[in-house]
C-alpha cells in the first residue's frame, strides 16, 4: 500500500513537474520575449467618431492576403484657400444656378461658380467699398438667398460708452434692386436685432438680442412683423418645405412646422444633439461649433467636430457621412462658418479663410490603411490641428490621439507615465510622442527616442526650422525632440529701471532700489513665497546644472537669496488693497486654482502686466512673451502719457539667451510607421499649421516670419488691414475696487516686428523644465521666503532631494 | 486513495497554472531583464547588479525600508496582542474589535486627508501644541513641519500601527480564543495566576498564530507606501524614502534594468527571511 501511494505521488509529480515546465516554455516563447513594434489596430472609435465600423491599420488590412474584402467609397476633402478674400464669413449659400456665395464682411460677396474650385469677389449692390463700410457701421449679421439676394444686418459703431443705435438693414436683391431698411426698432425687452436668415423663397427672417422672438422683414415695406416667439434666441435658423429649423445654444435643434403651426417631435435628433453637443454656446467669435442645413427633401445635415451627420427628420437614426477625425471638421483652429449641399450628394463646408469640398470617392478605403499614434499627456489643440491636416493630405491614414491626462478620469501624471513606459517597453508605444512633462531626458537616454537631425537637415524651403532652436536642441550631434512653439522671457519697465537690469541679480538690487525710492508703491506682483520662487525659474533653472547634469549648489543658493530680495522688496510698505489684493489672490492660488493655471505659471504672460502698470501697481514686470498681441499689449503702454518712457527688453536672469519651447515633438525610433511619423512631424512643424496657432512663437522659420508680418497682422485682426505703427484696437476693464484703466493697442512698427525676430533668431538656451529639482526648489524655496527655514536649512533640504534624485 | 490524489491534483492545477502565468513567468522575465539592458534588451551581465549595489538611493532605501521594518513589526505585534489579551476575557467584544477594525475600512484618500490635516505646518498637531503652549506660557508658536523633518518616520510608524493594529488583535484573539479553556482552568486550579497562564500556556498555544501575524504585518508593511506618496510624493523627506519609492521612480524613468536586479534581490531577500523564520520556529 505504501509503495503504492510512493508510485502515485511520484507520478503526480512528475505530472506537476511536466505541466509547470510546459507553462513557464510556452511563457517565455510567447508571452514574455521582445515583441517587434507593430501597428495598435485601434479604432478611431476611441477618439472621435460615432459610427466606425473598422480598424483603421487593423492586420486584416495590413496583410493583405487571407483578409476579408476592404470596405471602399468615404467622402474625400479638399480643402481650397480663400483666406485673400475673406474677412468675416457669414455662412455658405447655394443658389439657384448652382453658384456657391459667401457673404463676406471684407470681400462683399465671395463667389464660385464651378462648384467650389476657384473664387471671385463680387461687391454688394449698393455697398462700394465694405472697408468703408465697417469704418462706419458694425456688421452684426450677413445673409444670401438661393436667389442670389444678399441682406446685411447693421449698426453705427458706438459712441461715447452710449449703446447700439437701432439697426439698419441693407437688402440688395438680385434684379438689382436696393433697400435699404433704417431705424428697426424693437421693444425694451429685445433691445435691438442680431441675426438675419434667408428662406429658400426669399423670406427675410430676423432676431433679436434680448428674447427669443422671431421677425418677419417686410423689404418692401421696411416693417417687422412679429412671426413667432421661441424660449432662447436662436443662433441659427434654416428652412425646408414647410418646416423651420432652429438651432439653439443649450437647447440643440428644434422644427417648426409653418404650415401646421406646431412643434414637430424628433426624440432622435434631441438625444443625438444632448450626447454630442452639450456645449453651452453654438455660435463663438463668429464661428459655429455645431452647424445645420437641410439637405434632400426630409434630411438635415448636422456639422460639428465630430463630423457630418445626415438626419431624417422623425426618424430614429443619425447617420454619420464624414467622420470629423478623418476631415478638417475636428481642427480646433477651424471655425465653422456656413455648409452648403450641391451637386450630388457634395458639400462645401466656409471655415472663414478656407473651404472645405467633400465628395464621394468609391474609390478610396471606406476606413485609412494605416494608423499612425500621436501621444500626449495633455491635450494640445496644435495637436488636434495638425492631425486635420495631415488627415486632409494623407486620407490613406488615420491619426489617432491618445491624450494620458482627460482630466475626468484622476489619472496622475506617474500613473500615466508608467502606463506609456510599459508601452514603449513592449514594442508598442505611440509613433509620435509630445514630450512636455514626460521624462524626456530618460527617454534618450535608453535611445527611445528617434534622431531627428538628419530627416531635419532634409528640409527646404517652407519646411525649414529655425536654425537657432535646431542648435539648441543638438546633443552631440543628434537632435531628438525640436519644439512646436516657444516664448521669450521679458522684463518692463521704466527705461532707466530697465537698463540697469542685465542679469538676476540687478532685478533683485533694482527691485531693492525701487522700494527705498518708492516706500508705498506696488512693484512686483508676487503674492507667496512659492509663487516668487517659480516665477523665475526659467531664467535660472537652465544654470543651475553643468554639462554632466550635476546640480550646483552655489548658483541654486544665489537664486534663492535674490529671489528674497526681490519678495521682501516688493511686499515691504505696500497699500492695504494690494496686501488684500495679494491675499486674495494668495487663497485662490492655494485653494482653488489648478496646476495647469495661470497662477501656477512661470513666468506669467508680461502682456497681462498692462493693467498693473496702467492704474500704477506695478513699476517693474517680468514674464513671459507668448504672443505677437501680448507685444503689442506691452509696447503700446509706451504710447501713454504716464508711461511713455515705459519699455521691455529680453531677460536672461542666470542665464543667456533663454527661452521656454512648447510642445516638444518626439518620434519613438522603434515605431512601425516611422515614415508616417516623420510626414507627421513635417506637418507639425509645417506652415499651415505653425502659421494658425494661437500662442507663442513658431519654430518653423517662414511661419514665424509670417507671424511678424503684415499678413499675420491682418489675420489676425479679423482680416481688416491695420497699418504698422496705428492702433488696432483697445483694452479696458476695472478692477474690484473700482479703478478703471483704457489702453489704445498699437501695432508694433517695423522695427519693433524685427526686433522681435532678431530675438527669436538668436535664443539658443532652452527652459526644459526638470520636475523633481524644480518641485524641492520651489517648495523649500518657498517655505525659506516665507521664513520657515533660514538658506542654509532650505539649501540642505533642497540638495538632500536633489542628491536622492540624482543618485537614482 | 488514487482518486483523492487525482482530486488534488486537479484541485491545485487552476492555482497553480495562475500562479505560473501570472507570478512565475513574469518573474522570470524579471530575473532574465535583470540581466540585459532597459530598452535594447542586450545582455549585460552582472553590470546591473553591480550599479545596484553601488547606488545610493537604493542602499538608502533598504537601509529605510529595513528600519521601518525592523521597529514597526515588533510594535504591532506587541501592540495587538497587549490589546487582544484583555479582549479575550470580554464576553462580548464583538464592537470593540469593529472600532479597531474602522481605520482598516478607511480609503487611503481619506487616510491622506486627515495625515496632511494633523501633520502638516498648519496642521491640527501644531496648532494643539501652540494653544497648549500659550495655555501654559512654556513655549511658543509650534510651526513643525512633521513630514519634512526627521520626525516622519514616527509618523509613518504612528500610522502604521493606528491602521493595522486591529487586524492582528482579531488575529490574535482568534489564536487565543483557541486556546483549550480546560488548560487555563486546569493552570488555575493549579495555582497559576493570570501572568503565568499567558506566559506557559497562552503564549506557546498561539506560535502558530504569531508566525502566521508577523508574515502578514511584514507583507502589510510594504502598503504603507501608498501614503507615504500621497502624502509627501515621490521623493518624501530623506528618512521614509523607501524601497517601493526607489521602485516607482525608476519605473517613471524607465530604469528598467537596475529595477529588475533590485526586485530580484529584494525577492532573494524576503525568501530567505521567511525561510529563516520559519526555522527559527521549528527551533522555538
Amino acid at each position: 500500500m505504501n509503495q503504492y501511494l510512493f508510485d502515485e505521488n511520484r507520478k503526480i509529480a512528475r505530472a506537476l513537474a511536466v505541466l509547470a515546465a510546459l507553462v513557464v516554455a510556452v511563457g517565455l516563447l510567447g508571452g514574455c520575449g521582445y515583441k517587434p513594434a507593430e501597428s495598435t489596430g485601434d479604432t478611431p472609435k476611441d477618439n472621435a467618431s460615432v459610427e466606425s465600423t473598422e480598424a483603421p491599420g487593423s492586420d486584416a488590412q495590413e496583410d493583405g492576403e487571407g483578409s476579408e474584402p476592404v470596405a471602399m467609397g468615404r467622402y474625400v476633402e479638399t480643402v481650397v484657400d480663400i483666406s485673400e478674400y475673406s474677412g468675416l464669413s457669414h455662412g455658405i449659400t447655394l443658389l439657384e444656378d448652382g453658384s456657391l456665395l459667401i457673404p463676406d464682411e471684407k470681400a462683399g460677396q465671395i463667389i464660385s461658380k464651378d462648384g467650389g474650385e476657384t473664387w471671385e469677389t463680387a461687391p454688394i449692390p449698393g455697398i462700394p467699398s465694405m472697408a468703408d463700410f465697417v469704418k462706419e457701421k458694425y456688421i452684426f449679421d450677413m445673409a444670401a438667398a438661393p436667389d442670389g439676394t444678399v441682406a446685411v444686418l447693421a449698426t453705427n459703431h458706438i459712441k461715447d460708452g452710449g449703446d447700439f443705435e437701432p439697426c439698419s438693414i441693407h437688402v440688395a436683391g438680385a434684379d438689382g434692386t436696393i433697400h435699404t431698411l433704417e431705424s428697426l426698432t424693437v421693444s425694451e425687452d429685445e433691445k435691438f436685432l442680431y441675426g438675419i436668415d434667408f428662406s429658400p423663397e426669399g423670406e427675410l427672417f430676423a432676431t433679436v438680442v434680448g428674447n427669443g422672438t422671431i421677425y418677419q422683414v417686410d423689404v418692401e415695406s421696411g416693417t417687422l412683423t412679429k412671426y413667432l416667439t421661441m424660449e432662447w434666441r436662436p443662433d441659427l435658423i434654416k428652412f425646408q418645405g414647410d418646416y423651420m429649423f432652429f438651432l439653439t445654444s443649450d437647447e440643440g435643434i428644434t422644427i417648426y412646422d409653418r404650415k401646421e403651426k406646431k412643434w414637430v417631435e424628433d426624440s432622435a435628433l434631441e438625444t443625438f444633439m444632448k450626447e454630442n453637443y452639450l456645449d453651452s454656446s453654438y455660435y463663438v467669435n463668429e464661428t459655429y461649433t455645431v452647424y445645420m442645413e437641410p439637405g434632400e427633401e426630409g434630411v438635415l445635415y448636422i456639422a460639428g467636430k465630430e463630423g457630418l451627420f445626415r438626419h431624417v427628420i422623425g426618424g430614429s437614426a443619425i447617420e454619420q457621412v464624414i467622420d470629423g477625425a478623418l476631415s478638417s471638421f475636428s481642427n480646433p483652429s477651424m471655425g465653422l462658418c456656413g455648409l452648403a449641399t450641391f451637386g450630388e450628394n457634395e458639400f462645401a463646408v466656409s471655415f472663414g479663410s478656407k473651404v472645405s469640398l467633400f465628395r464621394y470617392d468609391p474609390d478610396v478605403p471606406t476606413v485609412p490603411e494605416n494608423l499612425v499614434t500621436v501621444y500626449s499627456l495633455e491635450e494640445w489643440d496644435a495637436v488636434r490641428q495638425a492631425i486635420a491636416q495631415y488627415q486632409t493630405e494623407h486620407p490613406d491614414t488615420f491619426v489617432r490621439y491618445e491624450v494620458a491626462l482627460t482630466g475626468t478620469d484622476g489619472k496622475s501624471r506617474e500613473d500615466a507615465i508608467k502606463k506609456l513606459n510599459t508601452e514603449l517597453m513592449a514594442g508598442k508605444g505611440p509613433d509620435v510622442i509630445i514630450l512636455d512633462e514626460l521624462p524626456a531626458k530618460s527617454y534618450v537616454e535608453k535611445g527611445i527616442l528617434m534622431d531627428l537631425k538628419p530627416h531635419i537637415d532634409g528640409l527646404t524651403g517652407d519646411a525649414v526650422l529655425l536654425p537657432n532652436i535646431v542648435d539648441a536642441f543638438t546633443e552631440n550631434g543628434s537632435v531628438y525632440m525640436m519644439p512646436v512653439s516657444f516664448s521669450l522671457p521679458m522684463v518692463g519697465g521704466r527705461q532707466e529701471d530697465v537698463e540697469g537690469i542685465t542679469d538676476y541679480a540687478s532685478l533683485a538690487d533694482t527691485v531693492e532700489r525701487l522700494r527705498e525710492e518708492n516706500p508705498e508703491a506696488g512693484i512686483c506682483d508676487f503674492f507667496s513665497g512659492e509663487a516668487t520662487v517659480r516665477w523665475f525659474l526659467p531664467v535660472a533653472a537652465t544654470a543651475f546644472s553643468d554639462a554632466s547634469g550635476n546640480i550646483k549648489e552655489e548658483l541654486v543658493r544665489d537664486y534663492l537669496a535674490d529671489t528674497q530680495r526681490i519678495y521682501k522688496a516688493a511686499n515691504e510698505g505696500i497699500s492695504d488693497s494690494l496686501k488684500d489684493q495679494y491675499r486674495n489672490q494668495k487663497n485662490y492660488y492655494t485653494q482653488s486654482a489648478s496646476e495647469r493655471s495661470y497662477y501656477y505659471h512661470h513666468l506669467g504672460d508680461v502682456g497681462n502686466t498692462a493693467a498693473d502698470f496702467l492704474v500704477g501697481d506695478t513699476l517693474l514686470a517680468a514674464g513671459m512673451l507668448y504672443t505677437t498681441y501680448g507685444y503689442q499689449q506691452a509696447l503700446s503702454m509706451s504710447h501713454t502719457a504716464d508711461l511713455s518712457d515705459v519699455v521691455f527688453r529680453p531677460f536672461d536672469g542666470m542665464s543667456e539667451g533663454v527661452f521656454a519651447p512648447s510642445m516638444l515633438v518626439g518620434l519613438n525610433a522603434s515605431s512601425a510607421h516611422q515614415k508616417e511619423a516623420e510626414q507627421f512631424f513635417d506637418v507639425i512643424m509645417g506652415t499651415e499649421v505653425q502659421s494658425l496657432l494661437y500662442d507663442g512663437f513658431m519654430t518653423n522659420q517662414s511661419a514665424l516670419e509670417m507671424q511678424l508680418s503684415p499678413q499675420w497682422k491682418v489675420m489676425q485682426n479679423g482680416g481688416l488691414d491695420v497699418d504698422y505703427g496705428e492702433v488696432s484696437s483697445q483694452m479696458g476693464g476695472s478692477f474690484g475696487d473700482g479703478r478703471e484703466f483704457h489702453l489704445d493697442i498699437f501695432m508694433p512698427t517695423k522695427e519693433e516686428y524685427q526686433a522681435l525676430y532678431d530675438r527669436c533668431c538668436k535664443v539658443h538656451t532652452p527652459y526644459v523644465a526638470d520636475a523633481v529639482v524644480e518641485e524641492a526648489v520651489i517648495t523649500i524655496g518657498g517655505e525659506y521666503l516665507d521664513g520657515y527655514w533660514s538658506l542654509d536649512e532650505a539649501m540642505q533640504k533642497i540638495m538632500a532631494k536633489v542628491q536622492l534624485y540624482m543618485a537614482e | 486513495m488514487r482518486r483523492q490524489r487525482t482530486a488534488f491534483a486537479l484541485f491545485l492545477l487552476p492555482s497553480f497554472a495562475g500562479v505560473a502565468c501570472f507570478v512565475i513567468l513574469p518573474f522570470l522575465d524579471v530575473v532574465k531583464r535583470s540581466f540585459c539592458t532597459a530598452v535594447t534588451g542586450e545582455f549585460a551581465g552582472l553590470k546591473n547588479y553591480n550599479v545596484l549595489f553601488h547606488n545610493q538611493a537604493f542602499l538608502l532605501a533598504v537601509k529605510n525600508t529595513l528600519r521601518f521594518t525592523a521597529v514597526c513589526i515588533p510594535l504591532l505585534v506587541l501592540a495587538g496582542l497587549l490589546v487582544a489579551l484583555p479582549l479575550s476575557r470580554l464576553k462580548n467584544a464583538g464592537l470593540i474589535k469593529s472600532v479597531y477594525l474602522f481605520p482598516m475600512a478607511m480609503p487611503t484618500a481619506t487616510v491622506v486627508l486627515v495625515w496632511k490635516m494633523v501633520f502638516y505646518r498648519q496642521g491640527f498637531l501644531n496648532l494643539f501644541l501652540t494653544s497648549l503652549g500659550e495655555i501654559t506660557g512654556l513655549w511658543g508658536s509650534v510651526q513643525v513641519d512633521y513630514l519634512g523633518s526627521g520626525a516622519s518616520l514616527g509618523v509613518l510608524v504612528a500610522s502604521y500601527l493606528w491602521k493595522n493594529t486591529g487586524y492582528t488583535v482579531v488575529l490574535w484573539l482568534a489564536g487565543i480564543l483557541a486556546v483549550p479553556n480546560e488548560l487555563i482552568e486546569a493552570a488555575k486550579v493549579d495555582g497559576a495566576g493570570r501572568w503565568s497562564c499567558i506566559r506557559f500556556i497562552i503564549l506557546p498555544n498561539v506560535k502558530g498564530s504569531f508566525y502566521t501575524i508577523v508574515i502578514l504585518s511584514f507583507l502589510n508593511s510594504f502598503k504603507i507606501y501608498r501614503e507615504a506618496y500621497l502624502v509627501a510624493g515621490a521623493y518624501p523627506q530623506e528618512d521614509i524614502y523607501l524601497l517601493q519609492h526607489l521602485f516607482n521612480n525608476w519605473f517613471v524613468n524607465l530604469e528598467f534594468d537596475k529595477m529588475a536586479a533590485a526586485a530580484v534581490c529584494v525577492c532573494i531577500f524576503l525568501f530567505w527571511g521567511i525561510m529563516a523564520l520559519q526555522r527559527l520556529w521549528d527551533c522555538v
